[in-house]
């Protein structure tokens, strides 16, 4: 990984392809590598589907490698939803593949002249760009099967639905996963949108005849990557709840506390949420012959997906994240799994982030669009988008251009990113980090990381409570740290509660590239990377004013606890003191 | 009057059972005592047990930290499951180091005045914890509605009730046939499940 891919879709005769030294950007990968790029390269106030933004597609420090849990990709840009910096990741095959061609991160730079869509082949020859106007309008799974008959089973895409050629502001950019189904998703802030604007369908990379990536001291990698599996599996999200139920093993507990966003944020507990559990979408799961653990790419050994299987047994999904069960489910008052795996499908072909939707769908059921419970109106809504009518377009758009075109005024966003399923009245500090996160509402940016073994901002005695601030920052730090190391973030469990696993990742990481990093380090990747972001975002006009939940959730307390949320301003801007 | 209700089978068939422990279901146990005291005294679980795989606990919706000191009232619902991913999930593990982070929502200790007696509490059981705690709930005995019961019933078809060995009905032996037709009408049933010796 020691090059970049450069695509100009803007250049004169057509795409430019350039392939240079990785340079300057040595050492980062994953989120850290967009953010660097993004920040350097892409001038703050540019409009986002400009010819101006760049779209960054990144793999991990260890993707390409035997190293477990090492398949993420980042996908960077300035968002056309938020108007940050933005860095959405995904699992899937392409970031192991891509890593194995060589390339530290693909850039698509520009824009086309005209509305050709083209389609991208990578593989160790070289890289080939083929307009083809057959794609327009197809769905992912189309699409990806289209690239199978041209280019074999050997590959895996990266591509767009409609959504994304619509340059709609909840676009998606789809991964294939092991069956080469485009059902890993870089969903949040709009990426689709910016890909659809440089006028590229599908990105096909096909790692054939390249070795996997070697460690620059091959034994300690073997052993670091060993302990590393062992605190995995040894562990009980990562080694037992996660295989056995996957994310959404999260809906009852969230909903027990009350901070399970229903209808549309009116109310934190859902009276149909053991007809849309975790462990009730196992149990369905393997009942109709679908699958409850599974990975999303090779070398993945939490496997927290799975295959969702309709009535008669047919594929329909993958397994639906916890979010997404939330989304459409829950905050719609829709409590039926088979509408809502219908509607996890319709999001991954026409390329949506679910989160959005099912957040969007919620403020249009507020508006009076269709009414609460309903999901043959959730479904019908969803397929609007794909077509692209007015109301479709508008729905794609996200929630809070929804709220504005009905006139709602309860719309849970932040930095016009809607938040994700868990009330930030009940679980107060998980506000702060929606409020403040250089992304927009987003529950990844601030993740369990262990600020006790990281040492971020000292140690915390578990029972003498720090300031909700100083944890949202040091998580804040530790994760996007991590998320620079281009790991799975469901590791995090493990590294959080076992110290000899997070220093197997550090041994990991120095035996493949030969260095000598400590937590230290890490810690400061991760500032260094939050800097970059924050800074992006003042000089794109970002002020702490941004920094800021609706103010309905100050004035208006959620059942059962009553709770609303008490965080001052003046708190929200400590965050980023450091 | 409240029917009870004695199965015994093969563990494949008891194991069936657990699908009424998928939603919170009644217990017949003292109250006024700490979870800790429920937990270790009443169900007989050790504490190793207790530290290492009940890592998430609620009581009336409120994150414990502290279950010698957090109390059970008459009619509580206590949840308990196993370690959850996620921030929130980690913020609502039992003393999580991210426990600020729900602070307003913490339980308080309330209820260390009320006086020990017999009671009946929900219990709703989650992830892991099924499978583990379940049988042991089943053994004890459960109280469920009769709707639910006639529910399960009606679902089951003949080839699983091969599993059974014994059908008690308030003491009088009954077959699987006659107890599967059989009108439970409405109220709440006993129901203990247990497998063979």
């Amino acid at each position: 990984m020691d090059k970049i891919l450069r695509i100009n879709m803007g250049a004169e005769g057509g795409p430019r392809v350039s392939i240079v030294p990785v340079g300057e950007y040595a050492g980062l990968g994953g989120r850290g590598l967009t953010s660097a790029i993004i920040s350097k390269e892409v001038p703050p106030p540019c409009h986002p589907l400009s010819a101006e933004n760049k779209l960054v597609i990144a793999p991990g420090l260890l993707s390409g490698s035997l190293g477990a849990m090492s398949g993420r990709i980042s996908i960077g840009c300035k968002s056309p939803l938020t108007g940050t910096i933005k860095e959405s990741n995904a699992g899937g095959q392409p970031s192991q593949m891509i890593a194995r061609l060589g390339y530290a991160a693909i850039i698509l730079e520009g824009k086309p002249k005209d509305d050709t869509l083209y389609k991208i082949f990578i593989n160790k020859d070289g890289v080939r760009i083929m307009p083809d106007n057959s794609l327009k309008m197809l769905g992912n799974y189309d699409t990806v099967e289209k690239m199978k008959k041209e280019f074999g089973n050997a590959i895996s895409c990266i591509s767009i639905g409609p959504a994304g050629e619509m340059k709609l502001s909840a676009a998606s950019v789809a991964c294939t996963d092991m069956e080469l189904r485009p059902t890993r998703h870089a969903g949040r802030g709009g990426s689709g949108a910016v890909m659809g604007s440089k006028g590229v369908k599908v990105i096909v990379i096909d790692d054939t005849g390249m070795p996997v990536r070697q460690a620059k001291n091959p034994e300690k990698f073997k052993e670091a990557n060993f302990k590393f599996v062992e605190g995995l599996r040894k562990h009980g999200v990562t080694g037992e709840a996660l295989p056995a139920y996957g994310t959404n093993v999260l809906a009852n507990i969230i909903n027990e506390a009350g901070a399970y966003p229903t209808y549309n944020f009116k109310q934190g507990r859902f009276k149909g949420v053991a007809k849309i559990s975790g462990e009730k979408q196992a149990e369905i799961e393997v009942k109709r012959g679908g699958v409850a653990t599974h990975g999303c790419h090779r070398g993945c050994v939490i496997r927290c997906s799975g295959i969702y299987n309709d009535k008669d047994g047919h594929y329909l999904t993958k397994q639906p994240e916890y979010e997404t069960v939330w989304a459409h489910g829950a905050n719609c008052g829709i409590s039926d799994l088979d509408t809502i795996a219908m509607l996890d499908f319709l999001d991954d072909n026409i390329g949506l982030d679910t989160i959005e939707m099912g957040a969007t769908i919620g403020v249009a059921m507020e508006a009076g669009l269709i009414k609460f419970g309903s999901g043959k109106g959730a479904i019908k809504l969803i397929k609007e988008v794909g077509k692209g009518s007015y109301l479709g377009r508008i729905i794609g758009s996200g929630a809070a251009v929804t709220g504005k075109v009905f006139g709602v005024e309860r719309v849970p966003v932040v930095k016009d990113q809607a938040m994700p399923a868990y009330d930030p009245r009940a679980v107060q500090g998980i506000g702060v980090t929606y409020a403040t996160s250089p992304m927009g509402a987003d529950h990844t940016a601030g993740y369990a990381i262990a600020t006790n073994i990281l040492k971020v901002g000292g140690y915390v005695d578990p029972l003498k409570p720090e300031g909700q601030i100083d944890l949202s920052r040091n998580l804040q730090i530790a994760t996007a740290a991590i998320d620079s190391t281009g790991m799975c973030i469901f590791i995090a469990f493990a590294i959080m509660d076992q110290p000899e696993t997070f220093q197997a990742l550090l041994d990991m990481l120095n035996a493949f590239y030969g260095l000598n990093l400590t937590a230290n380090d890490v810690v400061e990747l991760g500032k260094k990377v939050l800097t970059m972001e924050r800074d992006f975002n003042i000089r794109a006009g970002f002020t702490k004013e941004h920094d800021r939940l609706p103010k309905y959730f100050k004035i208006e307390p959620v059942p059962p606890h009553n709770a609303t949320f008490q965080v001052t301003d003046e708190d929200l801007d400590k965050v980023f003191n450091w | 009057m409240m029917k009870n209700i004695f199965i015994q089978g093969n563990n494949d068939f008891v194991s069936q059972f657990l699908e009424f422990l998928g939603e919170r279901f009644m217990f017949s146990c003292t109250v006024g005592v700490s979870i800790a005291e429920f937990l270790n005294e009443q169900l007989g679980l050790t504490q190793d047990y207790i530290d290492k795989r009940i890592t998430t606990i609620f009581i009336d919706g409120k994150p414990v930290d502290n279950i010698t000191t957090a109390f059970i009232r008459p009619r509580a619902i206590l949840a308990l499951s196993g370690a959850m991913p996620g921030l929130v999930g980690a913020t609502l593990r039992t003393k999580s180091p991210l426990a600020s982070f729900r602070k307003t929502i913490t339980s308080h200790n309330e209820n260390q005045h009320l006086k020990k007696r017999k009671g009946i509490i929900w219990i709703k059981l989650f992830n892991v914890l099924i499978k583990e705690l379940g049988p042991l709930f089943l053994k004890k005995g459960i109280i469920v509605s009769s709707k639910s019961m006639q529910r399960f019933l009606l679902s089951h078809v003949t080839i699983f009730w091969k599993g059974c060995t014994a059908i008690m009905v308030d003491n009088i032996s009954m077959n699987s046939q006659s107890f599967r037709e059989r009108d439970f009408k409405s109220g709440k049933v006993f129901l203990k499940v247990t497998s063979e010796a």
